[in-house]
């Protein structure tokens, strides 16, 4: 037996499977183009043709998750091999899927993918409402994803200079990623702090942070970037240690960070700034320096165009310069970085290199200054603008969940008015019926009420009647007795005295005839005492109405009556109104007979049944029709009676030979409290 | 002798004056309870009589609550104990005799039924010597009654002897000084002796009448 169920559950399964296969089949091929794209280290003409196979493939698909899946792992693929054009359509199409099947989970990485995309092409505040809208879909639990998408925020802040905000974003980066145990995530969210705190001049705070980097990177060594993360964060610290004036510390940083030894392979660019800001802090505490040891790190900036690093090396250079009192050279560095911070508008370091050529040029000292004056209004201006920006976007993301919030509950507030309304309505439905039904029942037990007193009545008026007949039965039988009889006998004891000794024969004949009035005496005697038996008066009044009425009849009309009566029948414990009904329908159905049917016999039957009582009128006339709409008034009666004792009826009539009224009647005997005369 | 038809005080009178005693009848005749109330209360002209004879059954005297001739005759005693009651009665049930017996013990009792002129010589001469009469009829109720003596108290004979009469139940408990819930459970008794325990009133008599208690 386990045996075939074990079968059983292994054919179960291996169907199972294949139909999975099956339905997976149509993926196969995507699936192991995009492996194989994974495996590429470098980009070609074959990767592309592969993922664009991949992506005409997927195109083919109906819109499931597992396409929508698919896309987002072809989405990783342009992403990786740098073809950011590619990865934003793939990502635009796979957002307009999931928005159709209201894939909210999937909605929330598509965004997200989205905004990285925005912000890796510096279009700040499109990729920080796609964030926004990201965090509205991601899931409440996925404290890694939302935790990213938090500190991306933050970045985009602090590039515009919104450095309070960023920090309050990173901070809650922080908390997310904190509950994600992301070690990596914690770490760039300190390192963020690091910086910004930096920025907005809280050195020891910002020290404070990048130490606390540095101990959680002490969990990151398996990470492939860990020397960078080092190296980064200890730059980071000799900048702070910089700006405290504390230049020796600083330096003996940036030389352990440039010990590592791949560092210059992994990372250029922060090689480049490493041993430029080790130039530079070295220049500071006026050690000795030479221009070459500026040229490097300026080349490898101007080679990988970091722009940013290109306007810090060239102000370096001029200050240099200046300190080596080329007063043309320095003012042809600080012109060249300034010209770059305009386009790329870094107005802060444009704001400082107006400080350096007022200082460099002190006769055209009062143009720069007025230059500053009129940029750090605009600048103060710009920032304004962007704080405002990006606040407004804050806000228009909350109105817009503010507003299905309000829509949701306008709908939730209508679904209760009208859930109530009907409520309302069908209880007051409910109390009308049943106010309707109390009044039924009233008028019932009304007619009722009403139809017992009819019979009380009746009842009453044949006691009276009988009582008289006693009364006069009574009074007959005492005169008898007492007045008749006692007269006889003193008779008779007179007539002793005239008994005579002389002539025995005639004495002895008068003696006889004594005697027979003796008899005459017992004879009244009798009689006055049937007459007082008869007092009774006939106990069951119900019969004796019906008998009553069928002897009118019997006058009245020339109709041969038959009564047949169960004597099972207890009628004393019948109520009043059973036996009303029973004599009106009676009534009702001798009176048809004799008015309509020109019967000659009626013979009337209440019977017993187990558990029926059941009346039956008939009679031998010429019948009706029985099938016809509209019936006397007195067969509806008959009806109504017979329903309000829960029976029921059947009317036969057949033409020429007779009539019938069936009524059968469940009967329950009624307790009564019985006069027991 | 106390009787309300005069003809039959005369015919008493024929008779007894006819006594083979050879005693000289001094009677008065009274024909009304009212008439014998007042007789009942004047002691010297009752100290002169020795034997009342009172018919039961007379109209009664409501004013002194005189029902019958039974309750006059309680009177009669009481005011003069010697006097010898003979009652003439035209019932002839055993319950009732046996009742009136019980209450007066009286020297007499003569049912008119079986009443003759020879019984009531027999009757006169023998309560002149001093014994009891009670004619045949009373013997035999008596003799019937007796018999039921452990079946049927008092209370029971009553109940069915005020039923016979047509009393209803409700009535009764004036009559008996009972609840009628009492009498009720008694007559429920009573039917299961009588053997008619579904019967009604009716049935009661028919059946007590069967067995000769009325």
């Amino acid at each position: 037996m386990t045996k075939y169920l074990a079968i059983s559950v292994l054919l179960l399964f291996l169907y199972a499977c294949n139909k999975k296969e099956h339905y997976l089949q149509g993926y196969d091929k995507i699936d192991s183009l995009i492996t194989t794209v994974k495996n590429q280290n470098s980009y070609s003409a074959e990767v592309n043709g592969m993922l664009s196979d991949a992506y005409t493939l997927l195109n083919e698909k109906p819109n499931d998750s597992i396409k929508r899946l698919y896309m987002l792992k072809l989405s990783d693929q342009y992403y990786n091999f740098g073809l950011k054009d590619d990865y934003l359509r793939v990502c635009k199409l796979n957002l307009e899927l999931s928005l159709k099947a209201k894939d909210s989970l999937r909605l929330g990485i598509i965004y997200n993918d989205i905004a990285d995309y925005y912000r890796g092409k510096s279009f700040n505040d499109t990729a920080y409402i796609f964030y926004n809208k990201s965090l509205h879909f991601l899931d409440k639990n996925n404290f890694e994803k939302r935790g990213r998408a938090i500190l991306n925020k933050a970045y985009l802040l602090r590039f515009e200079n919104s450095l309070v905000e960023s920090e309050i974003q990173t901070i809650k980066a922080l908390e997310a990623a904190k509950q994600s145990g992301n070690k990596r995530l914690i770490y760039d969210c300190l390192n963020n702090l690091g910086i910004i705190n930096n920025d907005i001049k809280n050195y020891d705070l910002a020290l404070d942070y990048h130490q606390q980097a540095l101990e959680q990177l002490n969990k990151l060594k398996s990470d492939p970037q860990y020397f960078i993360l080092v190296a980064q964060t200890k730059n980071n610290m000799a900048v702070c240690y910089h700006r405290l004036q504390n230049n020796s510390k600083a330096i003996t940083l940036l030389h352990e960070a440039t010990s590592s030894k791949n560092l210059k392979n992994e990372s250029i660019l922060l090689y480049a700034v490493l041993i430029d800001n080790l130039t530079y802090y070295r220049f500071k505490s006026n050690q000795e320096v030479r221009q070459e040891d500026f040229d490097l790190p300026l080349k490898i900036r101007d080679s990988l165009d970091n722009k940013l690093g290109v306007i810090v090396s060239n102000t370096r250079k001029g200050e240099y310069f200046l300190s080596q009192n080329d007063t043309a050279k320095s003012v042809s560095y600080f012109l060249k970085a300034k010209e770059i911070a305009k386009d790329i508008k870094s107005h802060r370091d444009e704001l400082l290199l107006l400080n350096f050529l007022a200082e460099a040029e002190p006769d055209k000292r009062l143009f720069y200054k007025e230059k500053y004056i009129q940029l750090s209004d605009s600048l103060m201006e710009s920032e304004r603008a962007v704080r405002n920006k990006f606040t407004r976007i804050e806000y228009e993301t909350d109105e817009i969940i503010q507003q299905k919030e309000v829509l949701a509950k306008q709908q939730q507030f209508i679904v209760l008015t009208s859930i109530s309304i009907i409520l309302l309505l069908i209880l007051t439905y409910i109390i009308f019926r049943q106010k309707a039904k109390q009044k039924e029942l009233l008028l019932i037990q009304e007619q009722q009420k009403s139809n017992e007193e009819v019979y009380q009545l009746m009842i009453d008026q044949h006691h009276k009647v009988e009582e008289g007949r006693a009364l006069e039965k009574n009074r007959i039988s005492l005169e008898l007795h007492d007045g008749t009889l006692s007269m006889l006998a003193g008779i008779r004891f007179n007539l002793y005295g005239f008994q005579t000794e002389e002539n025995a024969e005639i004495n002895e004949k008068f003696l006889n005839q004594v005697d027979q009035i003796k008899t005459v005496e017992k004879e009244i005697r009798n009689i006055a005492h049937d007459l007082k038996n008869n007092l009774f008066i006939k106990k069951e009044s119900f019969l004796m109405l019906l008998n009553d009425f069928i002897e009118d009849q019997k006058i009245i009309s020339k109709i041969n009556y038959e009564l047949q009566i169960d004597s099972e029948i207890e009628w004393e414990s019948l109520s009043q109104s059973l036996k009303i009904n029973f004599f009106r329908i009676i009534q009702e159905g001798v009176y048809n007979s004799q008015k309509y049917a020109q019967a000659k016999n009626i013979s009337i039957s209440i019977q017993l049944s187990k558990k029926n009582m059941e009346l039956c009128v008939k009679d031998d006339g010429v019948g009706f029709n029985s099938e016809a709409k509209t019936k006397g008034i007195g067969l509806e009666n008959i009806k109504q009676r017979v329903s309000a004792m829960e029976g029921f009826v059947k009317i036969k009539s057949i033409n020429q030979i007779g009539t019938q009224i069936i009524c059968k009647i469940p009967f329950h005997y009624e307790y009564q409290n019985i006069d027991d005369r | 002798m106390i009787d309300d038809h005069p003809l039959i005080l005369e015919g008493y009178k024929t008779t007894l004056a006819q006594n083979k005693l050879g005693i000289t009848l001094l009677a008065r005749t009274i024909t009304s309870l009212e008439e014998g109330y007042n007789l009942a209360q004047n002691k010297a002209e009752l100290a002169q009589y020795s034997i009342c004879f009172i018919d039961r059954n007379m109209p009664p005297f409501l004013e002194k609550d005189i029902e019958n001739g039974e309750d006059l005759a309680v009177l009669l005693k009481a005011t003069n104990p010697d006097l010898k009651i003979v009652i003439l009665t035209s019932h002839d049930e055993p319950i009732l005799l046996y009742e009136l017996k019980n209450r007066l013990q009286p020297e007499g009792i003569l049912v008119k039924s079986d009443l003759d002129y020879r019984s009531m010589q027999d009757a006169f001469q023998k309560i002149v010597d001093g014994n009891y009469y009670y004619s045949q009829v009373a013997r035999q109720g008596f003799d019937t009654i007796k018999k039921h003596l452990n079946i049927f108290d008092q209370t029971d004979r009553k109940i069915i002897l005020l039923l016979s009469q047509g009393l209803r139940t409700k009535t009764l408990p004036e009559s008996l000084s009972i609840t009628l819930s009492a009498i009720n459970s008694r007559k429920k008794i009573i039917k299961d002796k009588l053997g008619v325990p579904h019967g009604d009133d009716e049935a009661i008599v028919k059946a007590a009448r069967r067995v000769g208690l009325l």
